[in-house]
């Protein structure tokens, strides 16, 4: 919160104290008072104000809304990091037409190979098997040994209940705990008994659901073949020398070490990233055009007020202070009007969307920081050249205009 | 009375594109302290350029400007701006208030700029919108006021930094006949209460009222009595 408040002082640091060559701050408390000014003259014409607030409003509330959606994804991205870490993920290698199923046997030869603590077989099925496109995760059921299910999920909370104990029994991702009702689930015409939900990750666990592999098995009337294996190595086998054992049960294995998922993740991250930066930079220029051209119409019109000021005593600091201040007010009106509505607007959205699947914004005030640090690019980009013109100004001259 | 400020042929030359024009040629005058002296002359004749070279709003081109012993026409910035708030006050053709501000605000302001509180310079100003009848309307927006109105706050600003020479440049020019008959007459009270006048003007009321008319015509003074 401190630095959220620092943030905003940046405005007026310039103007409270200077260095002087002599080494002692000189205090410019006086021009504190001029801004009532800037204020005042904001708000001079304010149906022009009110439009360039609006316009960086739409710049900021976009911002927000990326900013929301690539906090959603880094919190996801954590969250998938931490699942991966220290495992090893095995599957066949992708053809053509992708990859393909793992014989279970596998899973129990490649435990027993060299620096192998632990391989645990899943099979993976959609839940909804008509479905054709989703947004967001897609709904999978994982059949995973019982005994092997606290191993995968045992660092997940439990929202209630617990993990799976017999091949009637299911967990379910929090998003799809609403699809229970009186703790029955129903999956390809079988009843289950819901024994737990998972607590939110924010991430592909809450569109899961984990049943017995073998149930799973018998469901799909597949015997025999996984999707993947996860493997748990041990020590500090360099990942070469256990990729040769993998190797050795079954040439055609491909190893998917945690590395390479973190880079892909990190990928995608900085993809969000560059897209929210992008969104800011946009809001800017935009906003700060804006800013520019108001400011600069302000001060044409207000060229003989500015002599008169000036004649009247103004220094051309205060006369610079009290045009970048009214940028100020309009940046930092603008940045909040959008920061406060974009947050409404998307704690609604996620409101509607938990109803139904889905949560895809992750709406945090510590996008405020980012906000206030974009209303001070705005005064800044938008307010200084107007602010510089107008100290600038020969009295004599604004005065014959 | 001693002396408060003199001028030393006083040139001022504008360029216009590639034209040279003169505005003052010359100018030798002198204003003591008390005094209430007039510039009269048609218009174009350099009445407002002289008040601007006297009052540090622009810069003579050649001659001196003394202002109490001490030639001020090549001070820094910083200096005239110390001038401008200690010693001059403006009233201008027209009253350039602003117009987003309450009348009592605009009053205020010089005494803000200087670094004064809004409470202080507000009692101030209230006091001096008193003296020039408008106390009831202090609240009102500027933009709002008649001219005479207009200029009669434009008095009350000018006054409010207790100035030793106020310099008014046609106070009266945008008026009707009774508005300025009582322009003038708060504009001459402050001879009274010991201040120093300069005003450029074309009505003869104001030249009457006066101590003494200086005469310009093309940037020459005509007459120095």
């Amino acid at each position: 919160m401190a630095t959220l408040l620092r943030v905003p002082l940046l405005l007026f640091i310039p103007f409270n104290s200077i260095p002087q060559k002599n080494g002692k701050i000189k205090s410019l408390e006086k021009n504190k008072k001029v801004w009532y000014l800037a204020w005042k003259g904001s708000l001079s014409a304010p149906f022009r104000a009110w439009l360039t607030i609006l316009g960086i409003a739409i710049g900021t509330f976009a911002l927000t809304a990326m900013g929301s959606m690539a906090l959603h994804f880094h919190k996801m991205a954590e969250r998938f990091e931490m699942y991966v870490n220290g495992k090893l993920f095995v599957r066949e290698e992708a053809g053509f037409f992708g990859g393909g199923a793992i014989p279970e046997q596998e899973a129990t030869m490649l435990k027993a190979q060299k620096g192998i603590q632990e391989a645990i077989p899943i099979l993976v099925a959609r839940l909804e098997t008509k479905q054709i496109l989703s947004l967001g995760f897609p709904q999978i059921v994982l059949g995973i040994p019982l005994k092997k299910i606290p191993l995968l999920f045992g660092d997940i909370p439990m929202a209630k209940g617990r993990l799976p104990q017999n091949r009637d029994e299911c967990v379910l991702g929090a998003d799809l705990a609403s699809t229970s009702k009186n703790n029955d689930f129903f999956y390809l015409g079988k009843h289950f008994q819901v024994s737990g939900v998972l607590a939110r990750t924010n991430g592909q666990e809450d569109e899961e659901v984990l049943i017995s592999l073998r149930t799973l098995e018998d469901l799909l009337g597949r015997h025999g073949l996984v999707s993947y294996v996860v493997l748990f190595p041990s020590g500090h086998i360099p990942l070469q020398e256990l990729e040769k054992e993998i190797k050795k049960v079954d040439s055609h294995l491909q190893v998917i070490p945690p590395t390479v998922l973190k880079k892909e993740i990190r990928q995608n991250e900085l993809l969000w990233d560059a897209l929210t930066v992008g969104t800011g930079a946009i809001a800017v220029l935009v906003g700060g055009i804006g800013i520019l051209t108001v400011m600069m119409m302000a001060v044409q019109e207000r060229i003989r007020e500015i002599a008169v000021a000036k004649a009247m005593g103004a220094s051309s600091q205060q006369i610079f202070f009290i045009f970048f201040l009214e940028a100020s007010i309009l940046a930092l009106a603008g940045t909040c009007l959008g920061f406060v509505l974009g947050i409404v607007f998307l704690k609604c959205v996620n409101n509607f969307l938990s109803q139904h699947r889905h949560v895809p914004f992750e709406p945090s005030l510590s996008l405020m920081e980012v906000n206030f640090f974009l209303a001070l690019l705005l005064a800044v980009a938008g307010g200084f050249y107007p602010a510089w013109y107008g100290m600038r100004l020969e009295i004599a001259s604004a005065l014959r205009r | 009375m001693s002396v408060l400020l003199e001028c030393k042929a006083v040139c001022k030359e504008y360029r216009q594109g590639e034209l040279r024009v003169l505005a003052l040629q010359g100018i030798s005058f002198f204003l003591e302290k008390g005094e209430a002296v007039c510039i009269v002359g048609r218009s174009g004749s350099g009445k407002t350029t002289l008040l601007n070279c006297i009052g540090g709003l622009d810069r003579p081109t050649f001659g001196e400007i003394i202002l109490e012993g001490k030639p001020i026409q090549n001070f820094s910035e910083k200096n005239r701006l110390a001038i401008r708030r200690k010693k001059f006050s403006f009233i201008f053709q027209e009253s350039h208030l602003f117009p987003f501000l309450s009348i009592l605000d605009n009053v205020a302001l010089p005494l803000v700029y200087r670094g004064e509180s809004w409470k202080s310079a507000r009692q101030k100003a209230y006091l001096l919108l008193e003296q020039v009848g408008l106390s009831k309307r202090v609240h009102q927006k500027a933009r709002w006021l008649s001219g005479g109105e207009a200029q009669r706050t434009a008095i009350a600003r000018a006054l409010i930094s207790e100035p030793d020479l106020l310099l008014a440049d046609e106070p009266t020019a945008q008026l009707d006949n009774a508005t300025s008959r009582e322009i003038i007459r708060l504009l001459f009270l402050q001879k009274q209460a010991g201040r120093t006048l300069l005003v450029a003007t074309h009505d003869p009321v104001v030249e009457k009222n006066a101590d003494r008319a200086l005469h310009l015509e093309d940037g020459k003074l005509l007459a120095n009595p």
